[in-house]
């Protein structure tokens, strides 16, 4: 039996025995988040480390009609095994609940019914992509890695709710170096596709060609500028973490907050989803909940709804959104514009093209700033034509504005950009996002 | 050739909120790291079946992907980045974790919210303790075995103020209360007037005035120094960064393999150790993953750049000096170069002192804002609390305090550097592919620096 069955039949069987040993006070529920990966890191087209991991983890939450608790603890897929360590951290967890104070929020679990998803693909392992490597981009200075293998998202919990979610997926997220100046791209998928690697390797080099032209050292001030969908990803990304969350909203640390209490509006162009129609990820909370299929936070920019997880929906007495705990975008959409792929320099005229943005924080939350810096394939642009690489700069500048007044035009074409966050644990999700042309973008350092 | 690390790892997370609970999790984290070593490559797998069996299989992967990457490998190492070792470590503890039952904890907390409560206008109050013990039991050829065991105590106090559309807060040190510690911290008599002093301090910030815009003397506490430490010293002496293994991700650095020994950092006051001995700061520990023995060195000495922060394999492949610092987050991961503690050390001015040779400038405390670029150079940090300083004396409470630079000719700017260090720390420095969080300490008393660019908020 292959990882990904024995997986499913322990957390099956295992959580059907605990289920059938409460009481009609107590609740549960159980969620799982597994994976069987293989990394490959490369540095000068070579192998630096190659690691192997199996992990699953299940995050158990316990509730009494006052009382909440939660823990987490790692199954192996071995029955007998997980047996044990589910009677073990479940007979724990019930001990605890009598030691803590009430919960003044309780949220419900969700009864939701049951589905299965198992996206079946064929990722390359180790073996495959450094030969890959080796014969395609020997000669490159190639840097980055593979992670690859299957994911699996379920919960189950003691409503009845049982859903299964896994995915086979890869991505080789990698840079092309010549001295200091670089390229980055993400070639990512559920089975290889040669012709998107021939694709991905050719742009980059050509990219990299425009880039021997000497480098271009800007004062600082305000520029006319393109992000191409990869640098607005930056931004967006880091937006996501509190610019449309409920609680952050409601103790006033929401980064768009004058969005959402409408003192301010953005530019019409700024339509933005939560959409879980892409196919990224799992559609249903940890405690059982279904995601809605599409949550508009943005209509034409108006602030419409937040994220919104059930605790906060019981908190603020709201109505959720099937948000995760921390209300944080999974899998956003940007609308796309008017501008089209072709008329992009001619459109920047004297500026910036920015491929991508480096390190994004907040600055000041309360009047939506963001930092960051610009990194890899940045040019200035002078008449429509690329002059040359430009020095790495700073910015620093209010989402306020520049999605707002200065925002002059969003592209016609949007790209898709799967998570490739591999903290802890890899992620799923990501993004579809047209580029936008702004005007106004402020260098400061 | 192998060894295998056995991880465990408990982390408990407790939260009240406004004097209700509002978080209560466990986290159980158990597993294996079976390193294969062949032909000059190690391959790596990870596992939570720690059984025979388990082992075994994680074994033949490991084997697998050292095969796999001997086809193409960027260096062959020799058997010297794996030394022998023999030996244990502990945190220092004065009272057992034990010794506090969830009661007294979560009442303690609930306390400690009560105490922010200065006025009606805080509306919001949190304190909350994550408690993280780890043991790391590694064993390999010939008999090495070291066991290395972990407490871990991160404190998240805030108290949130507002008044109209006004919101400001204060955390407890900008979140970087982290020490390895026992129950000793859980002290009433000085968690308590710490927490009045956040409910205090947000409500002065919904009174005080925007940060100006202007180049003026800046003083930081160490709440902010840790993290100037941590992103413009820390991150670019990092050998694998310098030799380029972090290029995709983190970044390079502006430091090049012909500055160690040459390179003037900083001001002669400037001296910054890497410290894994130092009494209760996070990163302390007594061997890194590849058993090389854990010792203090000076990383930057009178301002002149000396030594990196490379294990055993980044020293064999640039042959620069280096540290004990080849470690991984957990079981999952093959450990990388990370910095652990790394310290500025003291120097020989009172506080009250910089503050009176300042004409005009500003007292930065609690890092809430931070950003640099990907070789470590243009940096941006925001702070908490800012305290506006004129004619040697300080005149009122800044909001919304930021500051701006270039890490040498910051470095270099630095004028006074303080007579006591304070330690703070945090559980979560990134960096690695696939990537990884880490703990780290940074010790530092209070420094001046001249001539900084800072500015507010809005
Ligand atoms: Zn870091």
């Amino acid at each position: 039996m292959n990882w990904k069955s024995s997986l499913q039949q322990s957390f099956e069987k295992n959580t059907d025995m605990i289920l059938q040993k409460l009481d009609g006070e107590t609740e549960v529920s159980f969620y799982l988040e597994a994976e069987e990966s293989e990394f490959v890191r490369f540095s000068k087209g070579q192998v630096r480390q190659a690691t192997a991991v199996d992990q699953a983890e299940v995050n158990l939450t316990i509730k009494t009609k006052t009382k909440t608790s939660k823990i987490s603890f790692p199954m192996t897929g071995v029955m007998a095994e997980d047996r044990q360590r589910f009677l073990l951290y479940f007979g724990k967890i019930q001990k605890e609940l009598e030691a803590l104070p009430e919960n003044p929020f309780p949220i419900q679990f969700a009864s939701s019914g049951q589905s299965f998803t198992n996206k079946e693909g064929q990722t390359p392992n180790a073996e495959f992509i450094i030969d890959k490597v080796k014969a395609d981009a020997s000669k490159d200075d190639f840097v980055g890695y593979l992670a690859s293998g299957p994911i699996v998202r379920a919960v189950k919990n003691s409503k009845g709710t049982y859903h299964w979610y896994s995915t086979d997926l890869y991505f080789v997220d990698y840079s092309l170096f010549e001295g200091q100046q670089a390229v980055t791209a993400n070639v990512a998928g559920s089975r290889w596709v040669e012709a998107d690697w021939q694709n991905s390797l050719s742009e980059s080099r050509a990219f990299l060609d425009q880039m021997r032209k000497p480098k271009k050292v800007l004062p600082r001030g305000e520029y006319k500028a393109y992000l191409a969908p990869s640098a607005v990803s930056e931004l967006v990304s880091t937006a996501s973490w509190g610019g449309f969350s409920q609680h952050a909203f409601q103790v006033g640390q929401c980064g768009l907050k004058q969005v959402f209490d409408g003192t301010k509006k953005l530019s019409s162009m700024i339509t933005l989803k939560e959409d879980f129609t892409l196919g990224l990820c799992q559609p249903f909370s940890s405690n059982g909940e279904l995601a809605e299929n599409t949550v508009t936070l943005i209509h034409q920019g108006v602030g419409e709804k937040l994220l919104t997880c059930s605790k906060s929906a019981v908190e603020y007495k709201v109505t959720s959104t099937g948000a995760n705990d921390w209300e944080h975008a999974q899998t956003l959409d940007l609308a796309k514009g008017q501008l089209s792929k072709e008329k992009i320099f001619k459109e920047i005229g004297t500026g910036l093209y920015l491929s991508n943005l480096h390190y994004v924080n907040w600055s000041d939350r309360q009047s939506a700033r963001m930092t960051g810096m610009t990194r890899f394939a940045c040019f200035w642009v002078e008449n429509g034509d690329i002059v040359g690489p430009l020095q790495d700069m700073r910015f620093d500048i209010s989402l306020y504005d520049l999605w707002g007044s200065q925002l002059l035009a969003l592209t016609d074409f949007q790209e898709t950009s799967v998570n490739n966050l591999t903290y802890i644990k890899r992620g799923l999700g990501g993004t579809r996002l047209p580029g936008a042309l702004v005007d106004g973008f402020r260098l400061t350092l | 050739m192998m060894w295998i690390h056995k991880i465990t790892e408990k982390t408990t997370h407790r939260q009240i909120k406004n004097e209700k609970l509002e978080e209560s999790e466990t986290t159980i984290d158990r597993g294996a790291r079976v390193e294969v070593f062949e032909n000059g490559v190690i391959g790596y797998a990870g596992t939570q079946d720690i059984s025979s069996e388990g082992l075994i299989k994680a074994e033949q992967k490991a084997r697998r992907l050292s095969v796999a990457s001997q086809k193409n490998p960027l260096f062959r190492f020799s058997e010297n980045i794996r030394p022998f070792a023999k030996g244990q470590y502990k945190s220092p503890i004065q009272k057992s974790l034990d010794s506090v039952s969830l009661e007294a904890l979560m009442s303690l907390l609930i306390d400690c919210t009560k105490a922010m409560k200065t006025s009606d206008e805080i509306i919001l109050r949190q304190a909350g303790v994550t408690i993280v013990e780890t043991e790391i039991h590694s064993t390999g050829p010939q008999g090495h075995e070291t066991l290395q065991n972990f407490s871990v105590i991160s404190l998240n106090f805030m108290a949130t103020a507002q008044r109209g559309s006004e919101v400001q807060y204060r955390t407890l040190h900008g979140r970087s209360a982290a020490y390895q510690i026992g129950a000793e911290l859980f002290s009433r008599h000085r968690l308590i007037p710490n927490c009045e002093m956040l409910g205090r301090q947000a409500l002065e910030l919904l009174n005080a005035e925007n940060c100006p815009t202007d180049q003026v003397d800046l003083i930081l506490a160490p709440d902010q120094m840790y993290i100037q430490i941590h992103e413009s010293i820390g991150h670019p002496l990092e050998l694998d960064r310098i030799i380029g293994d972090e290029r995709n991700f983190a970044g390079w650095s502006f430091v090049q393999p012909k500055d160690f020994g040459n390179l003037q950092y900083g001001s002669k006051l400037m001296n910054v150790t890497f410290d894994p001995s130092r009494f209760g700061e996070l990163a302390s520990y007594a061997f890194d993953d590849s058993g090389m023995k854990a010792e203090k060195q000076f990383l930057i000495e009178n301002g002149k750049l000396v030594r990196g922060l490379g294990g055993l394999e980044s020293q064999e492949r640039s042959g620069l000096p280096g540290v004990a610092n080849f470690r991984s987050s957990s079981w999952n991961r093959a450990p990388i170069d990370r910095m652990a503690n790394i310290n500025l050390e003291v120097g020989n001015t009172e506080t009250e002192e910089m503050i009176q040779s300042m004409k005009k400038g500003l007292i930065v405390h609690s890092n809430r804002s931070w950003s640099i670029d990907d070789y470590r150079d243009k940096f941006q940090f925001g702070c908490e609390y800012g305290q506006w300083v004129e004619d040697g004396k300080i005149k009122k409470i800044v909001k919304n305090p930021n500051y701006r630079g270039r890490t040498l000719e910051f470095w270099r700017n630095l004028a006074y550097v303080g007579k006591d260090s304070e330690t703070f720390g945090t559980l979560n420095c990134g960096k690695g592919e696939p990537s990884q969080i880490i703990r780290v300490g940074h010790s530092s008393p209070y420094c001046l620096f001249k001539n900084i660019e800072i500015f507010g908020g809005g």
